[in-house]
């Protein structure tokens, strides 16, 4: 009895309670046909649903109130409509879809971090788009190189914080850095010239780790990074992008498009990066980092013409400003022995230029013409340089049967010209006679598609340096790809390189030592051979794991290294006795999920080492592991995307002056990790983002600068020979020495910016 | 987690743009043009696992005509009446004109891009972005003949 009625009342408390609570259900349905997989959503209910093969969805235990009911599908028009929801009655809603064209929103769309390279390459090649940069945005595409897995933008100056690019464990002058396949940074300009490319002139950065192909030049041995400038029709028609940080440096990007008539884009972009506060956190009493003013212009001109064919114009202009030394440095003490200061004016202009000859046959020309001006001073010692570099190439693509041939034919004019005695003349140092080189050449490259699953490519270029003669780079390229899933990629050849040690070497530069050059210096030859695998695995909604391996040897009969090591005075350049050797093993990990989520990460072994006389010795700065990664994490429907980046190098060794130099022989394991928030509203233009870098605060040794204090060197003391004797004041017998350098020298710290984008 | 590969399915017919007439003064069927790019990573995706879904695949092929196009095909096509043409953008780079014809959403062409046109060729949707799988399904139980 008493059950019946404990039940009977749990039923009519039960019927009480939930009979308050309505169900809106309904279909959604566009021409009348209903929609499977529509989404409906009730707004301040925070509850939605999808719709099922009628089309019909349903919401239950919703409260009496009034609400807002979303019914969206992709590629249609949302629709609201404004219902209540009455005490006790449920509720049905039909919703007709009317089509939009619809663009999925810039997370889903440009949001590829690294498309797939081009399938019809055997030369495996990585394409990153601008939005794996913004992962982790810097005001420079030489900073956000330490995002790619191989790549270590290092720094070779302390005071200057010049830089190069390290690819696989090769120094930066191996490295070619290209614009739109147009060798055009080199020389002078690796060490300023990376920054100041304005971020909106990006469309995608091509690298390639290795030897690429005899399309670019024989000198790329390390590897290549290409920029490429934007199409005008994936360019925004406005964007401005500013970012600052606590160290109150600004970074603006403007970028834009305009049309004449119908035949003619415009593409400019503008860079301006102003860092002014100097900031002493090691207490050495020199700046931490270079103050650096700069700002710099890019155009682009795109004509189409009858037939398709391409013309296109574009410019570039830099100057910058940048100094760094101690602390009370001003400009009054440029090039002065009371206050140490490194202060260097770079002004550089470039012009490209792509032209498609209008024949039947597809030929096309390519120039570019730049000048690159330095007028910098290193404590007292000035550096005037000057150099040009024009290029021009014609190339011919044709395809016959299965054969996609390539010939062309190239001029490289480099004109280098300082106020040193490497550009005077021979006999009389007071002559001034700059540096010239022609270096005509020409390349085949057949690119044969043996059937769907075997791709051969064999190249041969040939150059003649005015100094070295001729030269031959053959390159053959293996591509094997059973399906999609899988590509397998052998690639062999041969590289030759001419050393440039002034524009080059900085240390040789700063006159912090003494340099000899003990014979005259052969070219480097080198021969390489690269494997390379990809793995890729495709799921539905949009699921991807891809995995990428490759291994590498290379092979110099000789290397031009600076030896800092016999005399802490002196730099000795000299031919290798013997044989250079770098190899290694890398392996990437792509990863997306449906929920948006996306992973990168990548780890290197290198070993790079000469051999002479049977000795084999590691070269300094060269680091045996590195890693890097990249998660980007969308916070469900807010709106709010978290990124996490990082990497991480194993130990290098390190210029030390000598034995007895206090700051460590080789650098420990070292990271930088950095963490960004950025929200954004779906189809809104405004993004804001923020967050902290170098989340661990790894900075290298406060004591990196040698003798900060005495940067003049005016306190040490020479013996006979020219040796540093130890003495009180100086007891490790160093003197002042900037070039110690491995790591960035800024700590943790938080950023601001946003990003403002009219498509 | 499902990375699973597809089992054995019908085979997907495609047609050319240039083919489009003479089928459909025999069938009228609306057309279904999917945009893509060979180093298109979504693309890649959409091709692995919603071109081999059976029920697709069996929509496809008895309900539209399939127009599979690479943006960056070089050969001129005529289409409606009209020529389109390869249009070189850059080195080793452009894009065709019926792909921006068709595709361009706000001024910008993405890749992949879903494209319905009724069996007179009128545009009836477009969607430029990743559609997974149950959402082209779908759409094609709404847009078929």
């Amino acid at each position: 009895m008493h059950k019946i009625i404990i039940s009977v009342l749990v039923n009519l408390i039960a019927t009480s309670l939930f009979g308050q609570l309505s169900t809106i259900s309904g279909t959604i349905s566009h021409d009348s046909k209903p929609i499977e997989f529509a989404n409906i959503y009730l707004v301040e209910a925070e509850r939605g649903a999808i719709t099922n093969a009628n089309g019909s969805f349903f919401l239950e235990r919703i409260r009496p109130g009034n609400y807002t009911l979303r019914a969206s599908f992709v590629g249609f028009k949302p629709v609201e409509r404004k219902v209540e929801v009455v005490y006790g009655e449920d509720l049905t809603v039909n919703i007709e879809l009317e089509k939009q064209d619809v663009r999925g929103d810039e997370i889903v769309v440009t949001g590829t971090l690294k498309e797939i390279s081009r399938a019809k390459s055997p030369v495996p090649v990585e394409v990153f788009s601008p939005a794996y940069f913004k992962m982790n945005p810097t005001p420079s595409l030489y900073d956000a190189m330490q995002n790619v897995n191989g790549v270590r933008p290092q720094l070779n100056c302390s005071v200057c914080n010049t830089g190069d690019i390290h690819i696989n464990g090769l120094e930066g002058p191996y490295t070619m850095v290209l614009i739109d396949g147009m060798p055009i940074v080199s020389g002078l300009s690796t060490v300023y010239g990376l920054s100041g490319i304005p971020n909106s002139m990006i469309e995608r950065v091509e690298i390639v780790k290795g030897p690429a192909s005899t399309l670019y030049g024989s000198e790329a041995v390390g590897g290549l990074i290409n920029v490429i400038t934007k199409k005008p029709s994936s360019a925004p028609t406005f964007m401005v992008d500013g970012m600052t940080s606590n160290w109150m440096d600004l970074n603006l990007d403007l970028g834009g498009k305009f049309a004449i008539g119908k035949k003619v884009d415009v593409l400019t972009g503008v860079n301006v990066f102003n860092y002014t506060n100097p900031v002493d956190h090691n207490n050495d009493g020199f700046t931490d980092i270079t103050i650096q003013e700069r700002a710099s212009l890019f155009q682009k001109w795109s004509i189409q013409r009858e037939e398709g064919r391409l013309f296109t114009v574009a410019g570039r202009f830099l100057y910058e400003d940048r100094w760094g030394g101690e602390m009370d440095w001003t400009r009054q003490y440029r090039g002065g022995t009371e206050i140490y200061g490194e202060s260097i004016y770079t002004r550089r202009w470039e012009l490209i230029s792509n032209y498609q000859l209008p024949t039947t046959e597809k030929l096309l020309l390519s120039l570019s013409y730049n000048q690159h001006t330095q007028d910098s001073f290193y404590g007292d010692m000035g550096y005037l340089a000057d150099q040009r570099i024009g290029f021009a190439q014609l190339t011919w693509d044709t395809q016959i049967n299965n054969h996609s041939i390539m010939v062309g034919s190239a001029l490289r004019y480099t004109y280098y010209d300082d106020d040193t005695p490497a550009t005077a003349s021979s006999s009389d140092v007071n002559i001034n006679q700059p540096d010239e080189v022609w270096l005509p050449g020409i390349f085949v490259q057949n690119d044969i598609t043996l059937n769907e699953e075997n791709q051969l490519l064999l190249g041969m270029r040939y150059d003649h340096n005015s100094r070295h003669g001729n030269i031959f780079t053959p390159r053959l390229a293996y591509k094997w790809s059973p399906n999609v899933k899988n590509i397998f990629r052998f690639n062999a050849g041969t590289g030759f390189r001419v050393v440039n040690l002034f524009t080059e070497d900085h240390a040789v530069l700063t006159g912090a030592r003494e340099v000899i050059i003990e014979e005259e210096l052969e070219p480097e030859q080198s021969y390489n051979i690269n494997l390379n695998y990809e793995h890729k695995i495709f799921g539905d909604a949009g699921r991807y794991i891809g995995f990428d391996a490759s291994v590498w040897y290379t092979w110099f009969n000789n290397q031009i290294l600076p030896d800092y090591e016999t005399n802490s005075n002196q730099i000795i350049y000299a031919n290798l006795d013997g044989h250079g050797v770098t190899q290694g093993v890398s392996l990437n990990v792509d990863v997306e999920l449906p929920t948006g989520i996306k992973m990168m990460a990548g780890g290197s072994f290198i070993d790079v080492y000469t051999s002479e006389n049977d000795v084999r010795t590691r070269p300094l700065l060269s680091e045996r592991w590195t890693g890097t990664w990249a998660i980007g994490v969308p916070v469900g429907d807010t709106g709010l995307k978290i990124d996490y980046t990082g990497n991480v190098y194993g130990p290098m060794r390190l210029p030390v002056l000598n034995e007895m130099d206090p700051r460590p022989a080789e650098s420990g394991w070292w990271s930088l990790q950095n963490i960004q928030f950025t929200w954004q509203q779906p189809n809104s233009q405004l993004q804001v983002y923020g967050g902290v870098k170098n989340l661990l605060n790894f900075t290298p040794p406060a004591n990196s600068i040698a003798r900060s204090f005495d940067p003049f060197d005016e306190q040490v003391q020479f013996d006979g020979n020219g040796n540093v004797m130890a003495t009180p004041n100086n007891p490790h017998a160093l003197t002042f020495d900037p070039s110690y350098v491995f790591a960035p020298n800024q700590g943790i710290r938080g950023f601001l910016g946003i990003r403002y984008i009219i498509r | 987690m499902n990375f699973g590969y597809a089992d054995a399915q019908p085979k997907l017919n495609s047609v050319s743009f240039e083919e489009l007439e003479a089928f459909q003064t025999i069938e009228e069927r609306p057309v279904f043009v999917y945009l893509t790019a060979e180093w298109c990573k979504y693309c890649k995706n959409v091709e692995q696992t919603s071109f081999r879904d059976s029920e697709i695949v069996n929509l496809l092929n008895n309900e539209f005509y399939l127009v599979i196009f690479d943006i960056e095909t070089e050969e001129t096509i005529t289409f409606n009446g009209k020529e389109f043409r390869f249009k070189t953008t850059g080195l080793n780079t452009g894009v065709h004109e019926l792909a921006e014809e068709l595709g361009t959403i706000d001024g910008v062409l993405n890749t992949p891009t879903f494209v319905i046109l009724d069996a007179k060729h009128n545009s009836l949707f477009k969607y430029g972005g990743y559609m997974y799988s149950q959402q082209i399904k779908s759409l094609l139980m709404i847009s078929g003949k």
